[in-house]
């Protein structure tokens, strides 16, 4: 009775490891990767206010079509306020600041898309998908082991960044934002300092337990799970290219020069 | 000899660098389906044994090896790396780092796809693994969402996966609650049944005691003694005299530890605690974690707070401490209202983990670091400190280059120099041989003679036993027992601790 | 190392030590990452700090040069091999750009990281070296970062064009984004970095080489 219902489990696990995601969940990591270099280059590069919208809408459903919506919307949301304060600004005319502010702005607004992609990525991108699709693009190890390494330690790093914090508040030697502003280099010390000590301890017991599951092994890395590029990719990348084509061009006609939010007083 | 076991012949193995060497003329063999236990005080070079067995001495910890390890009758020391990974599967001491993948599949999968297996293989090979340990469960999930026992169970399909003939674990429930223990043994227990050698080095051999069938005990490198099952069964004094935990925890005697305290330092300080919620983390709408805590305590106490893995231990010793403010009701020190800033001002909190908590560049100056006093009355201060927690001679050293042990101790050093009457500390026998938790339970009394309140966050239950005055048992999001340990009470302390663990 | 004893079963008689290899070993590539994501965690918070005005934003990489001229220290102290400064380049570069940094920084980067390792390969473990590829390849950053800005110049001036703010206040700003203060604050970087090197090195003997950890 026990070795069937293990029978099934087992069948289940097997089933839910394989069962590849529908829509853009599945899109490979490359595509991803793509997606955020080329968006990050037309929205430095693009003139208009327009454009920008234009790229953030469509990124906003792309995302929520990945299952985040939450990110998207927050997105969006940040992209509202920055607008407003934009437009204010210009309305209000205060010297030097506004001109700043408006600079300022306009750069931040230029990133929105940028990060909601970006987040997008960290959130849907598995390490050992990740890993294979950097390999299969003739990455050596000796650049793919870091960077695995890398996004593994990420997250970890702010707890132990909490538990650093906590034990300074504990130990009354706080680094409250002014008084770190006044003495920076000691503030940087005891934080960076036993994160650094904990960091030679993990990395040494990190390869200890990699090594001993054949990471230097000479043999060509695989994955357990399905990693190519599909149909969706192409499509992808075929939608990106049209994308990005029809925006630069709305971009250097005169939609471009619209500016989106304006308050006059 | 069985053509799967692990055979060492006179083994030696001196780190580099090191003095003198780690392991000397050690042998032993262990044949397919059979667990052999290396225990002994820390630094009796089992840990060392064990690299030698996965090949990662000389490998990976640089240092000389002569003698002979060999497992299926090959040489270890000449096999390759792909070639270690199919013959010995090795898990380490702490969970948090060892995973190397951010979800548990890939974590499971992945030393099959370093050796480069068809995906078909690597699927059924990690689907098996998984089964076979009972970790299907947990496939397909978020490694930073996982329990240190989750965690491990993971490490042991991930090595299970690659079907070595042989496993060797290296002090594995350190940093795991009496429950993952237990389910650590029984997983344990599975392999050795599957047929595999299984080596195990540790301190604590409550939960091996019916899977093991021999536990060979090292002091200083060389293997002393040798006892198998059927004498562990008897008294385990002569074990815990060579600094090996007790194999039957349960059957420990329960003593009045507050017997000589002073009565001047249950004046010295009083905590009410009235009415006290609080929650998990500090978003505000999380729901209350534990409610309507109710106790008072005095200085000369030391109370333990035991419970389940995530009933509120840790973070009920936060909020005494002021780390983070309560929910509702009112915490007293001495009378007065102390809202968490001003707990923090007179309180301490020691974590476990030692490494989070050294900032300066010698002891002396981690001593005078947050002290309340200054000037010559703090020199006079850092030396007594220094001379009383056995710190004595190592003043200049820099703490990160201190012992495990020594390093607590300029933890609760620096507690001592803050002036702190409430001293919080948080695990503090997580992976210590027998001497070693001795020695903090020593510490712990003293400090609480001295006239602290010393709270211990703790699953240890020979720790509670032989410094705790009091426990407090959070379970169903409240305070379910405040018992005085002592022999009259020794139902409800055994009660408090093992209550649903099937002993 | 005390003389084995003897024994006809004992098979291995040699003993077996295994040399520090000067290939780029796992145990070195994990440091790198773990150090990595350190580094990318001081950056990031920078960035973020600096990024709130356009007056700080060019300044970026040469604040950063301080606390991660620590973290660079310690990697070199921990793996004087050769590909070092290439990979944490190359890893590093590819943390930035799927945080969505333009390709343009990303590709300094790697190109100033690559001439880094020229720097050390004579002698990986020479401090000078250390100390100056380590400011080459942020002096490299730096140009990337700021050049991107400059590249950018006209699109700034025909917002405030735009936006109607007055002539002075575009022309100042424009004076900052100019192309010899490009050349400046590359400059800037490349010396301020050097001072992180020093403040990674003091930082270094003073806590890791004490605690024994890493070797002067």
């Amino acid at each position: 009775m026990e070795a069937v219902s293990a029978d099934a489990d087992a069948a289940r696990a097997r089933e839910a490891i394989e069962r590849f995601p529908p829509g853009v969940v599945g899109l490979d990591a490359r595509t991803k990767l793509l997606l955020i270099v080329v968006a990050s280059t037309v929205c430095l590069a693009c003139r208009g206010e327009v454009t920008v919208l234009a790229v953030l809408a469509a990124v906003v459903a792309l995302v929520a079509a990945g299952g985040h919506a939450s990110i998207g919307l927050r997105c969006a949301l940040a992209y509202v306020v920055l607008n407003l304060v934009i437009a204010l600004t210009a309305a209000f005319h205060v010297p030097g600041l506004s001109a700043l502010l408006l600079v300022l702005g306009f750069t931040l607004l230029k990133f929105v898309p940028v990060v909601a992609l970006a987040w997008w990525f960290a959130s849907s991108v598995r390490t050992g998908e990740l890993v294979t699709a950097l390999g299969r693009m003739r990455l050596p190890k000796t650049v793919t082991i870091p960077v695995a390494v890398m996004v593994r330690y990420l997250p970890t790093l702010g707890q132990e960044y909490a538990c650093i914090r906590d034990t300074m508040r504990m130990r009354g030697i706080e680094a409250s934002f002014p008084a770190s502003l006044l003495h920076p280099l000691r503030a940087t010390e005891f934080v960076l300092v036993p994160i650094l000590m904990r960091c030679l301890k993990v990395a040494d017991e990190l390869a200890a337990s990699a090594v001993s599951r054949g990471i230097e092994s000479r043999a060509s890395r695989t994955s357990v799970r399905d990693v190519r590029l599909r149909v969706r990719d192409g499509v992808a990348a075929a939608v990106l290219a049209a994308f990005v084509v029809g925006v630069l061009a709305v971009d250097a006609g005169p939609a471009g020069q619209v500016v989106v939010w304006r308050i006059s007083l | 000899m069985s053509a799967s076991g692990i055979v060492l012949e006179n083994v030696s193995f001196a780190y580099a660098g090191a003095q003198a060497p780690s392991v000397e003329g050690f042998g032993l063999s262990v044949a397919a389906g059979e667990c052999v236990v290396l225990a002994g005080r820390s630094g009796c070079g089992k840990t060392t044994v064990t690299r030698t067995m996965n090949g990662l001495a000389p490998r990976f910890y640089e240092g000389t090896l002569s003698g002979r390890v060999s497992i299926g009758g090959r040489d270890v020391p000449s096999m390759g790396s792909a070639d270690i990974a199919c013959a010995v599967g090795s898990v380490f001491q702490d969970p948090r780092s060892e995973f190397f993948c951010t979800d548990t599949t890939s974590e499971v999968a992945f030393g099959c796809e370093n050796l480069g297996m068809p995906r078909e293989e690597v699927l059924s090979r990690t689907v098996g693994a998984a089964r076979a340990t009972g970790s299907l469960g947990l496939l397909e999930r978020r490694i930073f969402g996982l329990s240190s026992g989750e965690r491990q169970r993971v490490a042991i399909a991930s090595a299970y996966a690659c079907a070595p003939s042989v496993f060797v674990f290296d002090e594995p429930s350190a940093n795991l609650d009496p429950e993952a223990t237990l389910r650590l043994g029984r997983v344990v227990a599975q392999i050795v049944q599957d047929g595999h050698a299984v080596v195990v080095a540790e301190h604590r051999l409550g939960y091996l005691r019916d899977v093991a069938s021999r536990v060979v005990v090292m002091e200083d490198g060389r293997a002393v003694a040798e006892i198998l099952r059927s004498d562990l069964l008897g008294e385990d004094a002569p074990l815990r005299a060579r600094g090996i935990r007790s194999v039957f925890p349960e059957r420990l005697p329960v003593e009045d530890n507050a017997g000589d305290v002073p009565a001047s330092a249950r004046d010295a300080v009083r905590l009410d605690v009235e009415g006290v919620s609080y929650a998990y983390g500090r978003r505000r709408g999380a729901p209350n974690a534990v409610e309507d805590v109710n106790f008072t305590a005095c200085g000369g106490e030391v109370v333990g707070i035991v419970g389940r893995n995530g009933a509120g231990k840790s973070t009920l010793a936060g909020v005494l401490c002021g780390l983070r403010e309560h929910r509702s009701g009112r915490i007293l020190v001495n009378g007065i209202r102390c809202n968490a800033s001003a707990r923090r001002r007179v309180a301490s909190y020691v974590m476990q983990d030692a490494d989070y908590q050294l900032f300066a560049e010698s002891v002396a100056r981690e001593l005078r670091l947050g002290a309340s006093v200054d000037g010559a009355e703090l020199e006079a201060l850092v030396a007594r400190t220094c001379a009383d927690l056995g710190l004595k001679g190592l003043e200049e050293r820099h703490p990160a280059s201190l012992s495990g042990g020594q390093k607590q101790r300029v933890t609760i050093g620096a507690a001592v120099t803050k002036g702190a009457c409430i001293v919080c500390l948080d695990e503090p026998t997580s992976g210590l041989d027998g001497a070693n938790m001795h020695r903090v339970a020593r510490m712990v009394h003293d400090l609480a003679c001295s006239g602290r309140i010393v709270f211990v966050v703790t699953h240890d239950y020979e720790f509670a036993l032989a410094c705790c005055t009091r426990i407090l048992k959070l379970e169903g999001r409240t305070l379910a027992a405040d018992v005085p340990v002592a022999p009259e009470t020794s139902g409800e302390v055994r009660a408090a601790f093992f209550d649903s663990l099937c002993v | 190392m005390k003389p084995q004893t003897s024994g006809a079963s004992v098979a291995n008689r040699m003993p077996v030590s295994a040399p520090a290899s000067p290939k780029l070993a796992a145990k070195d590539l994990v440091l790198v990452g773990v150090l990595g994501a350190v580094a990318g965690a001081v950056c990031m918070v920078i960035s973020l700090l600096c990024g709130m005005s356009p007056v700080t934003n060019p300044l970026y990489a040469i604040i950063a040069a301080i606390p991660v001229g620590i973290v660079y220290m310690l990697m070199l102290a921990k793996v004087p091999k050769h590909g070092v400064f290439t990979v944490a380049g190359i890893v590093y570069g590819a943390l930035f750009l799927a945080m969505g940094c333009f390709w343009f920084v990303v590709l300094c980067f790697v190109a100033a990281s690559v001439v880094a390792d020229a720097v050390m390969w004579p002698n990986p473990r020479s401090v000078t070296r250390m100390s100056v590829a380590y400011a080459v390849s942020v002096a490299g950053l730096s140009f990337g970062y700021n050049g991107a800005i400059v590249l950018m110049r006209d699109t700034f001036n025909e917002v405030m064009v735009k936006n109607g703010i007055p002539a002075e206040y575009s022309d100042a700003l424009n004076a900052f984004v100019s192309d010899p203060m490009l050349a400046v604050l590359t400059a800037a970087a490349f010396l301020v970095a050097l001072l992180g090197a020093y403040v990674g090195r003091r930082v270094l003997k003073k806590h890791f080489v004490r605690a024994g950890l890493v070797q002067a």
